[in-house]
């Protein structure tokens, strides 16, 4: 009893060494393989993404376009050939004068090697001005719009001739598409008809802007003596205003792309196939 | 029960896949924005000048505002007693009326904007008595210079053709240009 009682402490020390030995080896051995999967699972990938660029007049609009770093500036400047730029308050400078033909050329640039689809929504619009060329601005700080004055008086126009505006067409059907289903007076949604590849231009949507001569029509004139000579004064209802236009450009993968138009821009009048894009009106 | 609750248990086990897939199916996409406008300058005053001396009256026009304009003048009175003397700068309409064949451009203060050369209606009469109660009736029109629309993009003031107010000849109109 004495032996076995002993043989069974000695057994047991030694199995508590054991156990402690192989525990702790184990533990150490864990650390190791541990530390090198951590290295071998450190790995860096990168993804193609799409970049879209509005040009005007063979420009982009932004300089600073970026989506990678997630730090991005994606809106610039259109309507710069008016002869107008902005003043130190954001005030508008320059005037723009009524039947004449100026040069404002719309176009998109895929900005990266994988092709993509596109479409820009433009809209046209009249904002108020306290009269001396600074644009008044609504509660959100946006240009504060006026829906009294007609959209139609900004006149985009395109055409290879220039027979005159009412001869031009109102955008390239060529190559563009408009989708009416999107569109209402102010705005109106174009749709590039074949996906843009890599690295290309589009062809051009506009080429001109002028505002319609008609609204000079729209006034009074009042007649009065300054004591030596008659003098007369004309007001028409558009003096003042400032008019504005606005385009959105986007762009869309082209693999998969009548899904990922569903999903992304929710239209589904839009379908594609074998780089053909086609819009149901 | 039991069947009821694997059924269950399934069905949350599904729908928590379909939503996962939900969410990896984004698609690429991408935009840029611009925006951009600028101030239209409409309206406009114009004085018009008339001196009389004798049997003329010598009438001219200035524009005191800051929009260009183009202007007419009408002579209104027996024709066979007055003879109006315009230089080269007034084109005679068809409509009888003598149309200023420059733009007047205008000036930001008003002060400094273009004025027509001089137009001088004479009445042709030995008789003073006559002359004395003659009357002239001089009436001037302006309007703002509007284009046509079908100019090029930058092209030059001489290059520009106008549109005619309603009422005024549009013929005459067409070759009313602005000065370089």
């Amino acid at each position: 009893m004495k032996i076995t009682d002993r043989m069974s402490k000695k057994t047991m020390a030694l199995l508590v060494a054991g156990v402690l030995l192989i525990a702790g080896s184990g533990i150490m051995g864990t650390k190791a393989s541990l530390a090198v999967f951590s290295e071998d699972y450190t790995a860096e990938f990168y993804m193609n993404h799409l970049q879209v660029h509005l040009l005007e007049n063979g420009e982009d609009v932004c300089k600073e376009h970026n989506t990678l770093d997630g730090d991005t500036k994606v809106t610039g400047e259109l309507a710069t050939s008016l002869g107008y730029s902005n003043g130190p308050d954001g005030e508008i400078l320059g005037k723009v004068e009524p039947g004449k033909v100026y040069r404002e050329e719309i176009a998109a640039r895929n900005g990266q090697d994988i092709p993509q689809y596109v479409r820009v929504t433009v809209r046209k619009y009249w904002v108020e001005t306290d009269g001396e060329g600074n644009v008044l601005k609504d509660d959100e700080g946006n240009p504060k719009k006026t829906t009294a004055l007609s959209p139609d008086q900004i006149r985009l126009t395109y055409g290879k001739d220039n027979s005159g505006a009412k001869a031009r067409d109102e955008y390239n059907s060529e190559a563009w598409t408009i989708s009416s289903e999107e569109s209402t007076t102010e705005s109106t949604t174009y749709y590039l008809k074949q996906a843009l590849d890599g690295g290309e231009d589009s062809a051009l949507l506009f080429d001109r802007v002028m505002i319609d001569g008609n609204l000079v029509k729209k006034g009074k004139t009042t007649k009065s003596d300054d004591g030596e000579y008659t003098v007369y004064t004309y007001e028409y209802d558009y003096d003042g205003y400032a008019f504005f236009i606005e385009a959105d450009m986007q762009a869309i993968q082209t693999h998969n792309a009548q899904d990922a138009i569903y999903s992304q821009w929710g239209v589904y009048n839009v379908t594609v196939s074998d780089g053909q894009l086609s819009v149901e009106n | 029960m039991t069947v009821k609750k694997k059924a269950l248990a399934l069905a949350a086990v599904l729908a928590l896949c379909l939503s996962s897939i939900g969410v990896t199916t984004a698609y690429f996409t991408d935009y840029e924005r611009g925006s951009g406008g600028a101030v239209i300058e409409l309206g406009g005053q114009t004085k018009i000048k008339e001196n009389v001396s004798e049997n003329n009256k010598i009438v001219s026009i200035v524009n005191t505002g800051q929009t260009d304009m183009i202007v007419r003048v009408g002579v209104f009175s027996d024709k066979e007693r007055t003879e109006v003397e315009a230089s080269g700068d007034w084109l005679e309409g068809a409509d009888g009326w003598y149309y200023y064949r420059y733009v007047l451009a205008g000036s930001e203060d008003g002060k400094s904007g273009d004025s027509t050369t001089e137009l001088n209606v004479t009445v042709k009469a030995d008789d003073p008595d006559a002359v004395a109660n003659f009357d002239i009736l001089v009436a001037h029109e302006s309007s703002q210079a509007v284009y046509d629309g079908q100019s090029e993009p930058g092209a030059d003031g001489t290059a520009l053709s106008l549109v005619a107010p309603s009422g005024w000849d549009a013929k005459t109109v067409a070759k009313i240009k602005k000065k370089n």
